[in-house]
């Protein structure tokens, strides 16, 4: 599959997803804001992220697995960072622009840029270095899930931007765990549990039910 | 609510759990042993030379692979097997301009041991691997016995210590085609080989099963001495 039809397919799954989470939001201009907040998320996570997992590896994955706990669950450190680093930058950009923008609704401006995030990720991980090539309809759909988890669970968290503090705590724990139990499907296969079939599930069922989470509140 | 999940997570794990048996495998094909040297090409230009050796040993199979450019050795892998070809042991040595990247590996039955010394230190994986597998450095020899034909197809998982990754691999007999290497012209089978979503093209002489040409989506082997 060519990467213009690729990107033309998950710009269509991105436009379900504004009518599904921030319908009529993006009229405003907060909302692009948030997109734009998105997108430039992904290159200071990309920044952070490597080195604190390569850090976890050597200090603290190496001395838990020395006690005795199995890699399998050691590793699970390492998805846990990506959810740790990744929900941080992203709530940090809704942060901005819901205080600057004045806006009484965090929610959409979460999705927009958790959006932001998941396609600027999916064109510099996958769609752009296989340009020459085309780019596999497994690693499309792959794409378009991971999009969609983005989008869900960076709602969840800005949610929480309503309850103050102690929301905003709540909704970047809930958000963090909730990205490091979708990624620990990486972990799995990378310890030889999961095929890449059930891999592609695991990430599948793990978006729909933070979209269904985050549908859920955006309808309260 | 409990039920689903736990529903769900035994079909994730099936998902991965291939029945596939292990292939029937003919040894006599290989005689007691070859070694074949491949030109490697990008885009029309010689770039490298690999080395396939295959012998029998007094208790098994020894395969080696070696690709060198420049007169100098970039990566050397050699797999020892048993007398039914399943792996017993593989060591990989990898030249880069990073430096020296040494991988041993231990098969025991499923149980799979890696260790690394890289220039940034030392690792050790341990893996369950799920049958049947074979070492990455084997399989294009190992396809040499299989009973290539019309329709032919099989399903096996691959080792591969340099990634530490177990991959799914499906070989398929496509068809006919005739071949032009620089060692000669044949008919041959042309095989795809079905890495999960990577797939690649290795093409075999009827006569034989020689391996001619090997197409990985960037580079081509083509056959250039038989010994």
């Amino acid at each position: 599959m060519s990467v213009v039809i690729a990107s033309v397919t998950l710009l269509l799954a991105a436009v379900v997803l504004v009518r599904v989470l921030s319908p009529g939001e993006w009229r405003r201009p907060a909302w692009w804001a948030a997109v734009v907040g998105g997108m430039l998320s992904f290159p200071v996570a990309l920044g952070i992220q490597p080195t604190l997992q390569k850090g976890y590896l050597v200090y603290i994955g190496q001395a838990i697995t020395a006690m005795g706990v199995p890699a399998l669950i050691a590793d699970g450190g390492l998805a846990l960072i990506s959810g740790i680093v990744q929900e941080a930058v992203k709530l940090l950009a809704v942060f901005i622009v819901f205080k600057v923008g004045a806006t009484r609704l965090p929610g959409p401006l979460g999705a927009a840029t958790g959006l932001g995030f998941g396609v600027i990720e999916a064109f510099s991980l996958v769609f752009l270095p296989l340009l020459g090539t085309g780019v596999h309809p497994v690693a499309l759909v792959e794409r378009v899930f991971a999009t969609t988890f983005h989008a869900g669970v960076t709602f969840i968290a800005a949610a929480g931007l309503t309850g103050g503090l102690r929301g905003a705590a709540k909704g970047y724990v809930i958000a963090a765990l909730l990205h490091g139990m979708l990624n620990y499907g990486v972990i799995l296969k990378a310890h030889w549990v999961l095929g890449l079939l059930g891999t592609e599930i695991w990430v599948a069922v793990g978006s729909l039910l933070t979209l269904g989470w985050a549908w859920r509140l955006r309808a309260r | 609510m409990r039920r689903y999940v736990m529903v769900l997570l035994v079909a994730l794990v099936l998902t991965g759990c291939g029945s596939a048996e292990f292939p029937e495998l003919d040894g006599s094909l290989l005689g007691d042993g070859s070694t074949a040297v491949y030109g490697v090409f990008r885009d029309g230009t010689r770039v490298a030379e690999v080395t396939m050796s295959v012998s029998r040993e007094a208790e098994g199979w020894s395969f080696r692979n070696v690709t060198l450019a420049d007169g100098e050795i970039l990566e050397e892998a050699t797999v020892k097997a048993d007398g039914e070809f399943r792996p017993l042991s593989g060591h990989v040595v990898i030249r880069t301009s990073a430096g020296e990247y040494d991988i041993r590996t231990q098969y025991s039955g499923r149980r799979v041991i890696i260790e690394a010394e890289t220039p940034d230190g030392s690792q050790t994986i341990k893996r369950t691997a799920k049958e049947p597998y074979v070492d990455n450095d084997q399989l294009l020899n190992l396809i040499r016995t299989m009973p290539l034909g019309e329709g032919f197809e099989t399903r096996i998982f691959l080792v591969s210590p340099k990634t530490a990754t177990l991959v799914d691999a499906r070989i398929k007999v496509e068809g006919l085609e005739e071949v032009r290497v620089p060692y000669g012209e044949f008919t041959a089978y042309r095989v795809a080989l079905i890495f999960e979503i990577v797939e690649q093209t290795a093409w075999y002489s009827t006569e034989g099963h020689i391996l001619l040409k090997y197409y990985n989506g960037a580079t081509t082997l083509e056959l250039e001495r038989l010994e």
